[in-house]
């Protein structure tokens, strides 16, 4: 294992350092900055914030102020629990649809597995604003859905889904559907069909193979799917903006006001901050269980 | 449909995919604690034939009896069959004793009881101290035989290896079948195993069924299809054979390049292949008294140790292969003119093949 460190010191210190100086400037740079303006005083000024060293009495001016309001202010606690029922519940709803779809294309022949995919693949290939549009096209009074059923008499009045948390829901799932089917696929055509059949052998009826066999050897994929849907739907803008109603509480919209309506900079970069401490839960319980199944070999 | 002869009894079995039979017309009956191999080919049909009898193929025409039991219809986890997978399919997220206890579970079988029957599989199996070890963690032998106690847990009535050796290396191969032999002789387990390898066949079966395109072609004990093999197919399956074309006379004597040599089950009067095995041939440096012995030159000897192969060219013949012991008979070299003959009930008349 130490042969090739010996052998190769130089490709393997560009290897690891290319992307940590990426992410040194482009991610731990940007965010001391943020981290920086969040422990700041607001001011009426260019940039509005107050300078950390300031000319009078404080030789210092930082300040937990902005966190502080935080939590004085019921608007984002109430704003931040929004978020998080929001995208929790709409990563349930996209592993439920997406774990059928992707034991579907698991268990497809390999032509069938290549044209399934490629179906889940390209609609991002469009705009993710464009198809967000779309959906108000579909779900609005005079959308697809309600002319439709108003067309055939099903409903006398439009069914009211636009501007709703039901649509945030729809949007969020919609758009994140991919990032969870494609990671439990990736996991689930791994599954060898020989060891279903040991299972099935062993005396095993359908419903424990998929409980004893299926979902333990899926619960990688099962993982990362739940994070690549939870992270970025708990700070989404754009679909609540667009979809959601004026009620409709997600952090990312609160975050956008403060910075740019109410140009409160250092509020909105304590609202980051806190923001992502709460996405480093989940991300630390992911990179555990990877340790783990890397340490299971196979 | 009549019932069972055996304690295992497959009739007019049948599977077809895409319209061309995989497995065809099988009708066979395996007697209780008897090891029974299916020997053939790649592609002959034995592994989907193994894989009806564990429920995991369907059947298409026929029936399988199991201990008076009809087994026809009955899901893969609802017969009391249990199989060693090829490359041992042991789950990867559990234990060796996991992996033992998984099919005791679904029997209902917990706790203590459980817990000692694995350990009872384990030590079987010499794998005790490996209980709590992952699949990954283990060499392709020990692999094995965990694929082993997980199979036997159940006590089944009926024990399928799907090429148990495949996945092991050469050296490995020959210990691991002995041990195997020793443990399925020991349990008294009624099995059918399916190989590719005639050795492996040989040396592990009480009983040998030859398949060739779907369809059982002979079933005897090893020493009955070496030598007394049916067809030229079986012939040659079954080890190195010289083949002989000649017509047969009525004293059950085949005309073999003007010579008239013994030979046994010839129809007078037929066309007739015979096959005589390379080590029953009889090899003289002078005309034998009786003058029938085919004359020829040596034209090749591999060494290969323990034995000796001579090539010998008989004017108007294929060449001939004859083995000889390696050092007690001193090898006649190269361009030496032997005489060549054998006993009537090494030289066996094959049926036409179809």
């Amino acid at each position: 294992m130490t042969g090739p460190r010996a052998r190769w010191p130089w490709g393997r210190w560009l290897v690891i350092g290319i992307p940590a100086v990426w992410l040194t400037l482009f991610f731990l740079l940007p965010f001391g900055i943020v981290l920086k303006i969040s422990l700041s005083e607001a001011a009426v000024a260019i940039p509005p914030f107050q300078p950390w060293f300031g000319m009078e009495d404080r030789w210092l001016n930082a300040t937990l102020a902005n966190f502080r309001f935080l939590l004085t202010d019921n608007l984002y606690v109430a704003a931040y629990l929004s978020s998080l029922k929001i995208a929790a519940i709409s990563t349930v709803v996209c592993l439920l649809l997406g774990f059928p779809l992707a034991l579907g294309i698991a268990r497809a022949s390999p032509q069938w597995q290549a044209v399934l995919l490629l179906l889940v693949i390209v609609p991002s290939w469009t705009s993710f604003l464009i198809r967000v549009y779309a959906w108000m096209g579909i779900l609005g009074n005079t959308g697809v859905i309600n002319t439709l059923m108003l067309g055939l008499g099903l409903i006398d009045r439009p069914l009211v889904m636009l501007r709703t948390d039901f649509a945030v829901y729809v949007g969020i799932v919609y758009a994140y559907l991919p990032f969870m089917v494609l990671p439990l696929y990736a996991t689930l055509v791994r599954i060898e069909p020989a060891l279903l059949e040991a299972a099935a052998d062993l005396g095993a009826g359908p419903a424990t193979v998929f409980l004893r066999i299926v979902l333990p050897l899926a619960a990688g994929g099962i993982l990362a799917g739940c994070m690549l849907v939870f992270v970025p739907a708990l700070g989404e803008f754009v679909i609540p903006e667009l979809l959601g109603g004026a009620d409709t509480l997600m952090i990312g919209k609160v975050l956008w006001q403060e910075f740019f309506n109410n140009r409160a900079w250092p509020l909105a970069s304590a609202v980051a901050v806190v923001l992502l401490a709460l996405l480093l839960a989940p991300l630390w319980l992911f990179h555990h269980q990877q340790a783990r199944s890397m340490g299971m070999g196979r | 449909m009549s019932p069972a002869q055996g304690f295992l009894s497959l009739r007019a079995l049948e599977r077809r995919f895409a319209g061309v039979a995989a497995v065809a017309a099988v009708d066979l009956d395996i007697h209780r604690s008897e090891v029974f191999a299916l020997l053939g080919p790649s592609g002959c049909g034995k592994s989907t034939l193994l894989r009806m009898l564990a429920g995991l193929e369907g059947v298409d025409a026929g029936s399988i009896w199991l201990d008076g039991e009809l087994l026809d219809g009955r899901p893969a986890h609802a017969r009391p069959v249990n199989m060693m997978f090829q490359a041992y399919a042991l789950f990867p997220h559990l234990s060796v004793a996991e992996n033992v206890a998984f099919g005791l579970r679904q029997m209902g079988m917990k706790g203590a009881r459980a817990r000692s029957r694995v350990q009872e599989m384990l030590e079987l199996v010499r794998m005790s101290e490996h209980a709590a070890r992952r699949p990954h963690q283990l060499s392709g032998g020990q692999q094995q035989r965990v694929a082993l106690a997980r199979s036997l847990a159940r006590a089944p009535k009926l024990l399928l290896l799907d090429e148990p050796m495949a996945a092991l290396d050469r050296q490995l191969r020959v210990q691991m079948q002995r041990e195997l032999r020793e443990i399925l002789r020991a349990i008294e387990i009624t099995c059918v195993l399916v190989t590719h390898d005639r050795d492996e066949a040989m040396t592990m079966a009480d009983r040998i069924g030859l398949m060739q395109r779907g369809r059982l072609v002979q079933v005897g004990t090893p020493e009955e299809v070496y030598d007394r093999p049916r067809t030229r197919f079986a012939a040659e399956f079954l080890g190195q054979v010289n083949l002989l074309q000649g017509v047969a006379d009525a004293a059950e004597r085949i005309c073999v390049a003007g010579r008239l040599l013994p030979t046994r089950g010839a129809a007078a009067g037929t066309l007739t292949t015979i096959a005589v095995r390379p080590e029953d041939i009889d090899l003289h440096l002078s005309s034998p008294t009786h003058g029938q012995a085919l004359e020829g030159t040596v034209s090749g000897v591999d060494y290969m140790g323990a034995h000796r192969v001579l090539e010998v060219a008989v004017a108007g013949l294929a060449p001939l292969a004859v083995i000889i012991g390696g050092s007690a008979q001193k090898s006649p070299p190269v361009g030496t003119r032997v005489w060549l003959d054998w006993c009537a009930e090494d030289a066996v008349a094959l049926d036409p093949e179809a």
